[in-house]
């Protein structure tokens, strides 16, 4: 026996590795192309400004081609023991732990989120002429007029999953087994469950809505609580892992939430400590084009002339 | 294996690398589903029951994806991956603030006598040796992790840390007699160690 028999390998979960392979896949897809040299970087402008001119010629005297294909994209998306925000296009959804599932389409055609498992909770601006937005859960559709709400689902070996719909604001049409219920804002349905429902629960019909506050009927706008605590996490790292710290910053200014500006910023002061003083100089154009008026301007354009 | 599956199975792993390396998503998908567990068992070695295994295997994937243009398909894609892996916990034991280097100085752990049961006693030496471990400078914690361990001839923990087999033997015989030098005044790590068929 060597020693290496008796040291158990602990492989992570399912969830742990789908996980890590959209947020490496994602990251493999965002990198940019090679960046130009200072030196060049005045020619460069140049060119883009020529550039740009010929395009808007070309446009403007060019017939219009037809309309680009549309695309569709699968996210994949699972939780361990830490909820986890994603946006989709407009869409902002918050997966609770242990959760997943998986997002196809995009904001052209709609999109259809399949809930595996565990609690999601959705914001989703009003459609009027906005494509469908669609959760399945096992056998449960839930169709979105534009509302908040969330969709819990309870895997059950055996038995019919058991699926839960909470509507914070607007509505939503449910349809499951043949039958359709319209869900308003505070209102509560869930699928028929096998065993004694959790006390106050009502099954199959519309709760009454219970009493709700004016914040509960608030639009969701505040996904800061989860950025704040990703940015604390990322100024933790930047000493001892500031690879990850400024992969951590690079994700919070793409997500484009309150904490967006401060990430952005933090990431361009921190190459360029780490030496990197073109990459620091164009994630500071960045902020000051994204940002133009921020609480960093001033040092985000030292950071830029440098 | 017969010789010409072996070379038929590099070949197609090599094809698979450079669809990988066009940014072909099917075959980073591909890549992501055969090397997960190498890697990540490679950084499990390594690192021992800790958190940072996850993370690093993050580092390590996308050290993969950008550098599998340079896999040249002479070996597995899962042993080229485990080099990249090792290289990357390499790096991070390296950037971590030094530890202290005298063990004299580290409190004696306490042993408490035969426990309930044996599994409480393994998960408590394994504790006790990466605690140890931890204490290494990086080039005889991987290549003892890697040799003594995992059970990696010499030759392929040379070339795993990039030096030469004199080395990689010095590396590992030197990493032996500190963790055994300690495990003498432990009992239960001593007993852990002989059942791994190491002699404190």
């Amino acid at each position: 026996m060597s020693l290496g028999d008796l040291i158990p390998y602990e492989e992570p979960s399912e969830a742990e590795w789908a996980e890590l392979e959209r947020v490496v896949l994602d990251e493999l897809g965002d990198e940019s192309p090679a960046r130009p040299a200072p030196s060049r970087r005045r020619a460069t402008w140049a060119l883009v400004a020529v550039g740009l001119v010929a395009a808007a010629a070309a446009l403007w005297l060019w017939p219009r081609p037809d309309p680009a294909p549309i695309r569709s994209q699968t996210i994949r998306m699972a939780t361990s023991t830490a909820p986890s925000a994603t946006s989709l296009g407009e869409v902002h959804v918050q997966l609770g732990p242990g959760g997943s599932g998986v997002a196809v389409g995009g904001d052209r055609q709609g999109w259809v989120v399949t809930l595996e498992s565990g609690r999601a909770d959705f914001s989703v601006p009003p459609r009027g002429d906005r494509p469908s937005f669609v959760v399945q859960a096992g056998e449960v559709r839930v169709e979105v007029v534009g509302t908040r709400f969330s969709v819990t689902r309870h895997p059950r070996p055996g038995l019919p999953d058991r699926v839960e719909v909470t509507v914070a604001h607007g509505e939503v049409r449910v349809t499951s087994g043949g039958g359709a219920h319209l869900l308003r804002a505070g209102m509560r349905w869930s699928s028929a469950p096998v065993e004694p429902a959790p006390a106050g629960e009502v099954s199959r019909e519309a709760a009454p809505p219970p009493p709700s506050t004016e914040a509960s009927r608030e639009p969701s706008r505040d996904p800061a609580p989860d950025d704040a605590t990703l940015f604390r996490r990322a100024s933790a790292l930047e000493s001892d892992a500031p690879d990850r710290a400024s992969r951590l910053y690079a994700a919070i200014a793409r997500r484009g939430g309150r904490w967006a500006g401060a990430a952005l910023f933090a990431r361009a002061r921190l190459e360029h400590d780490r030496g990197d003083r073109v990459l620091a100089g164009r994630l500071a154009d960045e902020y000051l084009r994204r940002f133009p008026d921020g609480v960093h301007a001033s040092d985000a354009r030292r950071l830029s002339s440098n | 294996m017969t010789s010409a599956a072996h070379t038929e199975i590099l070949a197609r792993e090599r094809d698979l690398a450079q669809r990988c390396a066009a940014g072909e998503r099917a075959a980073q998908e591909s890549v992501f589903a055969l090397l997960r567990i190498p890697i990540h068992r490679t950084l499990h070695r390594i690192l021992g029951p800790s958190r940072h295994a996850m993370d690093l295997t993050q580092d390590a994937f996308l050290e993969v994806f950008r550098s599998i243009g340079s896999f040249r398909g002479e070996s597995r894609l899962a042993s080229w991956a485990e080099i990249v892996a090792a290289r990357v916990a390499y790096r991070h034991l390296s950037s971590r603030p030094p530890r202290p280097t005298h063990l004299s100085l580290v409190p004696e752990p306490v042993d408490p006598g035969p426990g309930p049961d044996r599994t409480t006693d393994a998960r408590e030496a394994i504790r006790r040796l990466y605690a140890i471990l931890d204490r290494l400078e990086p080039k005889y914690r991987v290549t003892y992790a890697l040799h003594v361990i995992d059970g990696r001839p010499l030759q392929e923990v040379a070339r795993t840390t990039e030096t030469t087999y004199v080395a990689a033997k010095n590396r590992a015989a030197r990493a032996r007699r500190m963790v055994n030098e300690r495990a003498r005044r432990d009992p239960l790590l001593r007993r852990f160690l002989e059942r791994g068929g190491e002699t404190p």
